[in-house]
């Protein structure tokens, strides 16, 4: 079975920002950017609020080895039923396996800026150097890389 | 080489959970740690686990799709409070095929919650629903031809 796994994570108005934080974390580039006042309307469809028109509908930025994830605003439920309220869970975390501690210990810091660090970067039992740690945007990580140095 | 993966924490039934997911990818759990099988350093002096707590998932792993590391663990409150099941993060899948997405679809959403059944979204062949143990899940395939 063949495929490809991406992430998908969706923000309450703070989508652009995060794009802009992690392409300058990882290095890469907005690979596309599309906001909710690009969709076409239909006859009849009730005028969009300027407030949800510069929200980004859907976007990517690629990170750690060219993982596409694609990031999104979805608007104030308030607004339209139709929106979904966004639940920040704690039940998925993003894990970066990184070729080296050095590479580790520099997506850590650039990560972790303004955000929460769970668990600093270290030695672990099972022999990998690993920390985890809570982003700015709420999104969560663990680096852990089998590497020596 | 760098690689991504996936981490889903579960209200304690990460077991079950995992055996459902390597059914629906093919595949096979890698391996199985549970929290009694860890003796902390020097914690003798700690409190005693309770042998219920010894039972869960410590980390459980699998690759989907060929190399996509997906690990699983039962979260402990005592670690870092309750667990919130949240709708911010989805695993996307792309596969091969319109065919094989309706497959994969059937089997992964059976029980769950389908926001967006596999259909022809405009950008796309999409589908977008949480499975029955609170995972977010979305499908798409490019449209060619």
């Amino acid at each position: 079975m063949a495929g490809q796994v991406q992430t998908y994570l969706t923000f309450t108005g703070r989508a652009e920002e995060a794009l802009n934080f992690y392409a300058g974390v990882f290095g890469s580039n907005i690979e596309s950017i599309m906001r909710w006042g690009d969709m076409p309307t239909a006859e009849g469809d009730a005028p969009m609020p300027d407030e949800v028109k510069n929200l980004v509908m859907n976007s990517q930025v690629l990170i750690l080895g060219g993982h596409p994830v694609m990031i999104a605003d979805m608007p104030d439920a308030a607004l339209d039923e139709a929106f979904e309220p966004v639940v920040v869970g704690n039940n998925v975390t993003i894990v970066l396996s990184p070729a080296s501690r050095t590479e580790a210990d520099e997506l850590f810091a650039a990560l972790s800026a303004d955000g929460k660090v769970r668990m600093p970067m270290a030695e672990m039992f099972w022999g990998d150097y690993y920390g985890e740690l809570t982003d700015k945007f709420g999104v969560r990580w663990m680096i852990d890389t089998p590497a020596k140095k | 080489m760098a690689s991504v993966g996936t981490y889903l924490n579960f209200d304690g039934n990460a077991e079950e959970v995992m055996t459902f997911y390597a059914g629906v990818f093919d595949t096979q759990i890698m391996s199985i740690m549970r929290y009694g099988d860890f003796q902390m350093e020097g914690a003798e002096s700690g409190p005693e686990m309770s042998d219920e707590a010894k039972a869960k998932i410590m980390n459980s792993q699998m690759l989907i799709f060929g190399d996509y590391l997906l690990q699983a663990s039962d979260h402990l409150a005592e670690f870092g409070g309750p667990l919130v099941q949240g709708n911010n993060t989805a695993i996307v899948l792309m596969t091969d095929s319109t065919a094989e997405t309706d497959r994969l679809f059937a089997l992964l959403s059976d029980g769950g919650t389908v926001r967006f059944a596999p259909a022809n979204a405009g950008f796309g062949y999409f589908a977008d629903f949480t499975d029955k143990f609170g995972t977010n899940w979305m499908f798409y395939n490019t449209l060619e031809g």
